[in-house]
């Protein structure tokens, strides 16, 4: 299933992505256009996952798929906190929206329990923003507590 | 600049204590993660992309080496001493290494691969100087329609030899030139792909795309899976060294396992994998016991563990000279070179001379610290094992959101890498590589400029883009890699018939 999935997703992905580079000029031979490069892998992609749609449709399924160690819940939960992430930083700058990210996973990975999860969580925080910002001089995004780290340290 | 003189200029910059400390942190970082199962070279080259933009450019260089090399060797501690390869570069090493251990050898088998590492390093950057030099110098006669050639036969080659299917590294190839045509067309300054999105209009960037679909899917994938993983015994250090015979047997694996290495580094694809796989071949077949192999050989560490060092020296030629990366690790270094404005080539010799023969200097200064580190550090590597993944999981995840963020506070690459990440473990789970696709990607632009450039000058008669010697030699290598293994097995079919 999830292979069939796949190359039903790489071709859709390849008629988009053609569909959108023949809107381009391709230009001539002579003088080739931003379109040209485009329709050509677009072309390619099309015929090589239509290609790979095929064999995997015609292929028997595998009887016996590998199940592994499953561990789902973890995997769904650090997607959730890396594309939850840009959105936290957004409304809650570095400081909180990285605390939240951090002691969310190590919650979710079940570390040491809540209460040493939480100060684990905010050293990390507390030093990597002191590493950033002091040592490397990145600009992250800054709010309140982060003004008072600021003049807390001068 | 005649080669030794700039070598000796070269050790003056790899010498100096800031790049002595990149490339010890490098050998230290390389080594954990070759131990480390899960989370490769690839993903801690990746994750440190972003980190890189505060070093300088010969900082940073020395510091993937380190990285680099000190996986190679990482991986084969855990490979001898617990049957688990750290990278797929280690894999062979197993076979003959765990059995050592078996036999109380686990120690000798450590010290050869040391050794086997070091002289295949050094050997190889030598070649790297006299290969890079050559190849530089013939490289400036090359124009747009030799760059095409070139890049189309190595991602023929690439294909042919990625662990994956044909058709499934084909299919990441062309998503990868896909991806690259996202932005605005350089020439025209024709928006494409964009969807509307104001921070598309730079293009994608290569720094979330290489996180997440090697450092964040790597991540998931140990998240996943949740890898046990196993504990050594303490190693004593006379129980590491190796007897009279044991010497004499592996000396000779390690020179050939140098050339073979090496050489197989200079091919587009998983060359370090596929140098240790040749050798074992190699050694098994000239040796005058070859049931001996697999059973504790000595000849099955030294030569394994020699060519996946030498291959990394050999890896870098296609980089430094043609400035075109034909492996995932590579376009990683050309990654870190572009975002410090600097494009590898033919030029680069000339026009940076402390960063070429820096690096170069620092891959010698790398190996002999990893000789000097890893031995008697042994038992504390091992430990590394031990560290829980619950807490290294968050800490690599942070690192990877601050440095993507902090590289163009653009909270888009946060999303691109995010969406990275799930289908780079989502391909990885169907039998999908990400390496060919961050591959093309990179090759891509200058596949595109040439492309047009080529056209353009030749007023667009493709028989004078094609027909050209050099140009000729490259396509018809493609096609008979292609078409010759498909010959062969045709014939073996019809003759099995008949």
């Amino acid at each position: 299933m999830k292979q069939k999935l796949t190359a039903v997703g790489w071709f859709c992905f390849s008629i988009l992505y053609l569909s959108g580079g023949w809107a381009l000029n391709m230009g001539t031979m002579r003088k080739p256009g931003p379109g040209l490069l485009p329709r050509i892998v677009g072309i390619g992609l099309l015929i090589l996952t239509g290609i790979h749609l095929w064999q995997t449709f015609r292929k028997q399924p595998d009887s016996h798929q590998s199940s592994g160690l499953l561990n789902l819940k973890a995997v769904f939960g650090l997607v959730a906190a890396v594309l939850a992430y840009p959105v936290l930083l957004y409304y809650l700058n570095f400081i909180m929206a990285t605390f939240a990210v951090v002691y969310f996973m190590l919650l979710l990975l079940i570390f040491k329990g809540p209460v040493w999860d939480f100060v684990i969580a905010l050293a990390m925080v507390v030093f990597s923003f002191l590493i950033f910002t002091m040592v490397l001089g990145v600009s992250l995004r800054n709010g309140p507590i982060e003004e008072f780290f600021f003049r807390l340290l001068g | 600049m005649e080669m030794w003189p700039s070598l000796v200029h070269g050790f003056s910059v790899a010498l100096q204590p800031m790049n002595m400390l990149y490339a010890l942190f490098g050998c230290i970082l390389g080594t954990m993660t070759g131990i480390l199962p899960g989370i490769g070279p690839l993903g801690a080259m990746a994750i440190l992309l972003s980190f890189t933009l505060y070093i300088d450019a010969t900082g940073a260089m020395i510091l993937f080496a380190g990285i680099y090399y000190g996986s190679m060797y990482g991986g084969s501690t855990t490979s001898i001493l617990l049957n688990i390869p750290g990278e797929n570069a280690s894999v062979i090493t197993c076979i003959d290494g765990y059995q050592m251990t078996l036999k109380g050898r686990g120690g000798a088998a450590l010290s050869v691969s040391a050794v086997g590492s070091f002289i295949a390093g050094t050997i190889s950057i030598f070649g790297l100087m006299v290969a890079t030099s050559l190849l530089g110098r013939a490289a400036l006669k090359f124009g747009p329609p030799e760059f095409v050639a070139i890049s189309v036969c190595g991602f023929v080659l690439l294909m042919k030899l990625s662990e994956e299917s044909l058709l499934k590294s084909a299919i990441m190839i062309f998503a990868g030139l896909a991806i690259c045509t996202v932005g605005t067309d350089y020439l025209t300054g024709t928006l494409r792909f964009t969807l509307g999105v104001e921070g598309l209009i730079q293009g994608i960037e290569f720094l979330p795309v290489a996180i997440g679909l090697f450092g964040l899917s790597e991540v998931l994938e140990t998240a996943y899976s949740l890898l046990e993983t196993g504990t050594a015994k303490k190693m004593k250090f006379r129980e590491l060294l190796p007897n009279r015979k044991e010497w004499r047997l592996s000396i000779p694996p390690m020179l050939r396992g140098s050339v073979i290495g090496f050489l197989i580094g200079l091919i587009p694809g998983p060359a370090p994998m596929i140098s240790t796989f040749v050798s074992y071949i190699t050694e098994k077949k000239i040796s005058k016991h070859p049931e001996e192999f697999g059973r504790g050989a000595i000849e099955g560490v030294a030569g394994p563990e020699s060519a996946n060092n030498a291959a990394v020296g050999g890896a870098y030629v296609p980089l430094l000279a043609l400035g075109i990366p034909f492996t995932p690790a590579m376009a990683m270094v050309l990654g870190a070179l572009l975002l410090h404005n600097i494009t590898p080539g033919p030029n680069m010799i000339q026009e940076k001379p402390d960063l070429f023969w820096g690096v170069i200097a620092s891959m010698y200064v790398a190996n002999f610290m990893l000789l000097l580190l890893n031995l008697p550090m042994v038992n504390i590597f091992v430990n590394v094992l031990r560290t829980p993944k619950q807490i290294l999981l968050p800490v690599i995840v942070m690192l990877s959101l601050i440095g993507v963020y902090s590289a163009n506070a653009s909270l888009l690459d946060l999303f691109i890498m995010g969406l990275c990440a799930i289908i780079g473990f989502a391909i990885k789970r169907v039998g999908f590589k990400p390496a060919p696709l961050i591959i093309a990607m990179v090759i891509g632009p200058m596949l595109e400029n040439s492309l047009r450039q080529a056209l353009l000058i030749s007023g667009g008669d493709f028989e004078k883009v094609i027909f050209r010697p050099i140009c000729l030699v490259l396509y018809i290598i493609a096609i008979g890699i292609m078409v010759v293994p498909w010959l062969l097995k045709q014939g073996s079919k019809s003759s099995i018939k008949s």
